[in-house]
């Protein structure tokens, strides 16, 4: 078994008088994430990402289906002292430091005393919060406010991370720190559990990734398979083109485009590639670059969202 | 372990959302109040009355004035200590319910029973700190002054705890279905204020709108369901009524027992509701 995995979970939120109004916000939705990996879960909002992790984490119940982590079901809390989770949007105590939010949240994760300091000091550094332990939250910037987030659900070493927009509100520096922190976590074969908007950043870090779309997956699988690199060339050049040259170019390729400097063009085969860049050369065309275009996450999501936009 | 260091925080959190320290403010202000204007009146060696600024109570037939004092005391201003007490723990279970503060309670290794329970032994701990302030207070200054060390007191201390545990368990059950501080106050204050007064002279005001059977039977249904705050509040104050008048204005603890019988049902029922949530 993996250590999480869910099995047709379905979740319908009810309201209204009588709960006649239903939102199905999970539709049979069948997910396993491997030891040792990052999983990035996808989605636009509302298409029920966060229902999905605090189903997981039992803070609220499926309608219907099974969920387990680490091979128990989820209603058993105890397991809880090997989970982490960063919520999106958390609110800790506003009384708090940074130090106390460590020390008070690995204390309801059960650990001593003497465990709590050694590693309090050690995540303070490893998020770079060191220097603003001692102040009040409430100064805190959100970039701030993340770091600690993270680092109180790291504070318990858990063997499965759930971080629900774990970079959001962080500068790019950050949140390479952050992809770092992930990937060495992962390095020492924990499971982390991604939820967030920034596709690039999913894309930097997921082995595996799944796609909700109004409560269903609608695909699911290994991150490289979502950013295939694709047949279309860029070819950047210094000069002007004739009308005369990109008609003979369009005899290659008739669905070539140009725009400024960039000629594009979508083709498998190598001698098109080549009868282009000898036509643009013997018109004393200067070529900058040539390049494959490669397909992003952001991409095929876009596509994805598109494509079933239709009911 | 865990339940202790939920209950800590939550008397921290009292503290630092000057809440609580108003409470103690208000409750030092009653103190130096008595410590200024109260005297004992000796006459060689004996003490034969109190003075309170300028008024005299004298001992008579061996009656403790120092009674009195608690009896006015603690009875004039237990309306004070209600009103501030529930607004120095109104926040405490909506602001634990909140989005994003409850995900990370309910993703540690605690059930939703040692959670619930631990933030209202908190704030009833809260409480218990500023009371125990002021009743010890009032039992060494009035001590001190007249040389009567009153030790009903410590009952008196008790009894305004479970009072304040039935309130909680009121403010808990309101945070738990509104999840709104506002909403605590006002129901909570409504009890205290309005319907506990009410219920307790039902009868009378019951019998001058109708005489059916039935509406008297649901006022004496809500009677009892709910925490017989009047009668305990008086009942605080007769713990410190003289022999003398013991017959006239007697103690009773039947009203606390009810109450704690329905304030257990409201922490039950709070519970159920929270444990059957999502969040």
């Amino acid at each position: 078994m993996h250590p999480i995995e869910t099995r047709n979970i379905t979740k319908i939120f009810t309201s209204g008088i009588f709960n006649k109004l239903e939102v199905r916000a999970l539709d049979d939705v069948s997910l396993e994430v491997k030891k040792g990996e990052i999983f990035g879960l996808l989605g636009p909002n509302g298409a029920g990402k966060t229902t999905f992790i605090r189903i997981l984490l039992g803070i609220t119940y499926p309608t219907m289906g099974e969920a387990f982590l680490l091979e128990k079901p989820v209603s058993h809390y105890q397991l809880k002292t090997r989970i982490g989770y960063l919520p999106e949007n958390h609110q800790f105590p506003r009384h708090m430091t940074g130090e106390r939010i460590l020390t008070y949240f690995g204390k309801l994760s059960g650990l001593d005393n003497h465990t709590l300091r050694n590693k309090c000091e050690e995540l303070l550094h490893l998020v770079n919060m060191t220097k603003w332990k001692g102040v009040r939250i409430k100064k805190y910037s959100k970039g701030m406010l993340q770091r600690i987030g993270l680092a109180q659900a790291m504070i318990n070493d858990p063997d499965v991370l759930f971080l629900d927009e774990p970079t959001d509100g962080v500068d790019p520096v950050g949140r390479k720190e952050i992809r770092d922190i992930l990937k060495r976590l992962r390095d020492r074969g924990k499971t982390i559990f991604l939820n967030s908007h920034l596709l690039s950043e999913v894309e930097l870090v997921s082995d595996r990734v799944a796609i909700l779309k109004r409560g269903k997956v609608i695909r699911s699988g290994a991150t490289t398979e979502f950013t295939k690199t694709s047949d279309e060339h860029e070819v950047k050049f210094d000069g002007s083109i004739s009308d005369d040259l990109l008609n003979t170019l369009r005899s290659y390729n008739p669905a070539l485009r140009l725009e400024g400097n960039v000629l594009t063009f979508t083709t498998a085969d190598r001698v098109t590639i080549n009868n282009i860049i000898d036509k643009l050369r013997k018109a004393n065309i200067s070529i900058e670059s040539i390049s494959k275009r490669k397909g992003t996450l952001e991409d095929t999501f876009i596509d994805l969202m598109n494509e079933d936009s239709a009911p | 372990m865990k339940s202790l260091t939920i209950i800590l925080n939550t008397v921290y959190e009292s503290i630092t959302r000057l809440t609580l320290l108003f409470y103690l403010a208000f409750g030092t202000i009653i103190l130096l109040v008595i410590a200024f204007g109260l005297r004992g009146l000796y006459d060689n060696g004996i003490l034969i009355g109190i003075s309170f600024f300028g008024n005299q109570i004298p001992v008579i037939d061996g009656i403790d004035p120092s009674g009195f004092i608690f009896m006015t005391t603690v009875g004039g201003s237990m309306s004070a200590i209600l009103l501030l007490g529930v607004f120095a723990t109104a926040s405490i279970i909506p602001e634990t319910l909140r989005k994003g503060t409850i995900d990370i309670y309910l993703s540690k290794p605690i059930s939703r029973l040692e959670l619930l329970l631990s933030k209202y032994m908190g704030a009833i701990s809260a409480i218990g700190i500023a009371l125990f302030y002021f009743m010890a207070g009032l039992f060494i200054i009035i001590g001190l002054k007249t040389g009567i060390w009153n030790t009903d007191v410590f009952p008196a201390l008790g009894l305004i705890i479970v009072m304040f545990m039935c309130i909680q368990s009121m403010s808990t059950l309101v945070g738990v279905l509104f999840k709104n501080m506002g909403l605590v106050l006002v129901f909570v204050y409504l009890h205290i204020f309005l319907f506990s007064p009410f219920l307790r002279l039902r009868k009378e005001l019951v019998g001058i709108l109708t005489e059916n059977a039935i509406v008297h039977r649901i006022f004496d249904g809500l009677y009892y369901a709910l925490p017989q705050l009047s009668e305990m509040q008086e009942n605080v104050s007769f713990l410190f009524a003289p022999a003398a008048v013991e017959e006239i204005i007697k103690f009773s603890y039947t009203p606390f027992l009810y109450s704690l019988i329905s304030c257990s049902a409201m922490f039950l029922l709070a519970y159920i509701k929270f444990k059957r949530s999502d969040y």
